[in-house]
């Protein structure tokens, strides 16, 4: 399974790496906006000593796991956000015929080269961040990994059930159901609890994107590190298994093109 | 059996759509449906070894059949099984052994040469190198691939590509082979190359072959058998010879040669089409027996040469979708 999945990304890259002035833009516009992003919030934290009561690197350590996530998603995943075109089109139909599972194909059908510059910031963010963090123990950076990787099963989990309304909506493959909650889940960058509880509730359940970043610093800030892990894993699965059969039911629904 | 159908339906829903901007806006607001049934309770079966004709008009259920077959499209009711398994599960031992040709869409990587995409197939369907190479090689002689391989797929004219495309399924060694207009739009050499590499793999591997196709010289030279659709439903199952007899009503003898009296003085009901020495008799056959008429024939020419031609399956066709519009 993992090898057909290596191998037809090594087929979506190359295609990729035809046009080559593509991939530099990429890569540079996807780092450029996430910086712009974040010395907008180092001058804000240049008036205010704190936000819902994290410091300025608490909340660049959320950043920095909100955009590794983002980043390896796009790397790893970017292929999901084609599922409504590839079910408007009936492209979808020559994944199904192969005996490989259509969500390693869709899986593997793109490859965000902005997501190489986001995780590369990602990275440099947490590593600045978390120095100077007094609470942060070198033994926390064995938990990030995990974070990481959990928030990645977020992520990708909610990318593909927004994709899915493809199959049981008539709304076309131009209204980005996505594209539109994965922005308003980018207010999960920042600490979920300074925003009202329905907003709060709808992070960690619609969009539930307060499990990436937000809710693991949260943890370990309190030192239940353990528990949040468990917590998270248990979401995180659960949106999984969701997703995973909402997309497969949707399947059952998918008309093709033509008659 | 390769394929068992059991009263297969399937409806599409489709949008009533007002005409004009004020009409989408409405649309908005107040949707109606309008059911389509494109297979109406349809039945049939397919043996091993066949090479099937599904014939129809634009909109009789071709696609629609096709895809249900594959997998893609759920049922609406009814069930099907194709070699013992259900479509729809697509169990992996299902896949492995069909092969889907959409001559509007391709299997091909766009941006990759050809023989990358091949060698993805090697991964994909599992197959050991040795194995794998042998028969790429062969695929590749048949279908006279060699100069385009390197050639990614977006470079290529429709014929190359389409002549890939179906190479390309039957890497794997297919039992059964799905083919949705393959030759739509080629030129003439590559649409004989088609079909003779497709009745080759029927014939001599024993691939079945199911054929939906426009082109009738397609399913004259891949098919014995035909499934007439109309209307989602099958109104003719059978081999394609029967069914040109049952329904090619004219006749036509060609004959070379001097006319020596009209032959419509005794027969007023024949069509003559004269070109030079040579002249053309229509005849419609529950009207005259061949004999009849060819004898008859035979005492108002001075026949230098006759023939007798077969109906065509267009002939077949038209008459069938004819005699519905009347």
């Amino acid at each position: 399974m993992l090898k057909i999945y290596w191998m037809l990304k090594k087929q979506y890259l190359k295609t990729q790496m035809e046009y080559r002035l593509n991939f530099c833009l990429m890569m540079i516009a996807g780092v450029v906006i996430r910086t712009l992003f974040m010395a907008i919030t180092y001058i804000i934290f240049n008036s205010i000593p704190s936000i819902g009561g994290y410091d300025r690197n608490e909340v660049f350590l959320m950043f920095a796991l909100f955009f590794i996530s983002e980043g390896l998603g796009g790397i790893f995943y970017e292929g999901l956000w084609s599922i409504p075109s590839m079910a408007h089109n009936g492209e979808l139909d020559m994944m199904l015929v192969r005996p490989v599972s259509p969500l390693v194909q869709i899986l593997s059908n793109g490859f965000g080269l902005q997501g190489i510059g986001t995780l590369a910031l990602g990275i440099t963010a947490l590593l600045l961040s978390s120095a100077q963090i007094a609470w942060f123990r070198s033994v926390l950076y064995l938990c990030l990994p995990v974070f990481i990787l959990l928030g990645m099963v977020v992520r990708l989990s909610s990318y593909l059930l927004s994709a899915s309304h493809v199959f049981f909506l008539r709304v076309g493959d131009r209204a980005n159901v996505t594209y539109t909650l994965n922005s308003l889940g980018g207010y999960a960058r920042y600490p979920v609890s300074i925003y009202p509880g329905w907003m709060q509730a709808v992070l960690f359940t619609i969009i539930p994107y307060g499990f990436i970043g937000y809710l693991p610093v949260c943890m370990m800030k309190n030192g239940s590190t353990l528990a949040g892990m468990a917590g998270i894993a248990l979401a995180a699965g659960l949106l999984f298994w969701l997703a995973r059969t909402v997309f497969y039911q949707g399947l059952k629904r998918y008309e093709s093109m033509g008659m | 059996m390769v394929i068992q159908a059991n009263d297969l339906s399937r409806t599409y829903q489709i949008r009533k759509k007002k005409a004009g901007l004020p009409g989408a806006v409405l649309g908005l607001f107040k949707t109606e449906y309008l059911e389509k049934r494109a297979i109406d309770h349809l039945s049939f079966t397919m043996e091993e070894g066949e090479a099937l004709a599904c014939i129809g008009e634009n909109g009789a259920g071709k696609s629609t059949l096709i895809k249900m077959l594959v997998g893609i499209l759920q049922p609406t009711s009814g069930s099907v099984l194709v070699m013992g398994q259900d479509p729809m599960k697509r169990q992996q031992a299902y896949l492995r052994k069909i092969g889907v040709v959409f001559g509007q869409k391709t299997n091909l990587w766009l941006d990759i040469p050809v023989e990358e995409s091949y060698n993805a197939m090697r991964t994909i369907y599992q197959i050991p190198s040795q194995v794998f190479e042998k028969y790429k090689r062969q695929i590749v002689d048949m279908l006279d691939l060699g100069p385009i391989l390197q050639s990614p797929a977006r470079k290529l004219s429709l014929g190359q590509r389409m002549k890939a495309d179906i190479g390309l399924v039957l890497l794997h060694k297919p039992r059964l082979l799905f083919l949705d207009e393959p030759t739509i739009g080629l030129d003439i050499n590559v649409k004989h190359t088609i079909r003779s590499f497709i009745r080759q793999m029927n014939q001599e591997e024993g691939v079945s072959v199911l054929l939906t196709s426009h082109d009738l010289d397609d399913i004259e030279q891949i098919c014995d058998t035909a499934l007439v659709l109309q209307k989602g439903k099958s109104y003719y199952r059978g081999s394609l010879r029967e069914l040109k007899e049952r329904f090619a009503c004219q006749k036509v003898i060609t004959i070379t040669g001097t006319e020596k009296r009209n032959p419509c003085a005794l027969y007023p009901d024949l069509r003559l089409e004269r070109e030079g020495r040579k002249t053309t008799i229509l005849f419609e056959a529950h009207a005259h027996t061949m004999e009849d008429v060819l004898a008859h024939l035979l005492q108002c020419y001075e026949v230098q040469d006759v023939s007798i031609q077969e109906p065509g399956i267009d002939d077949v066709v038209a008459q069938i979708f004819g005699r519905k519009a009347e």
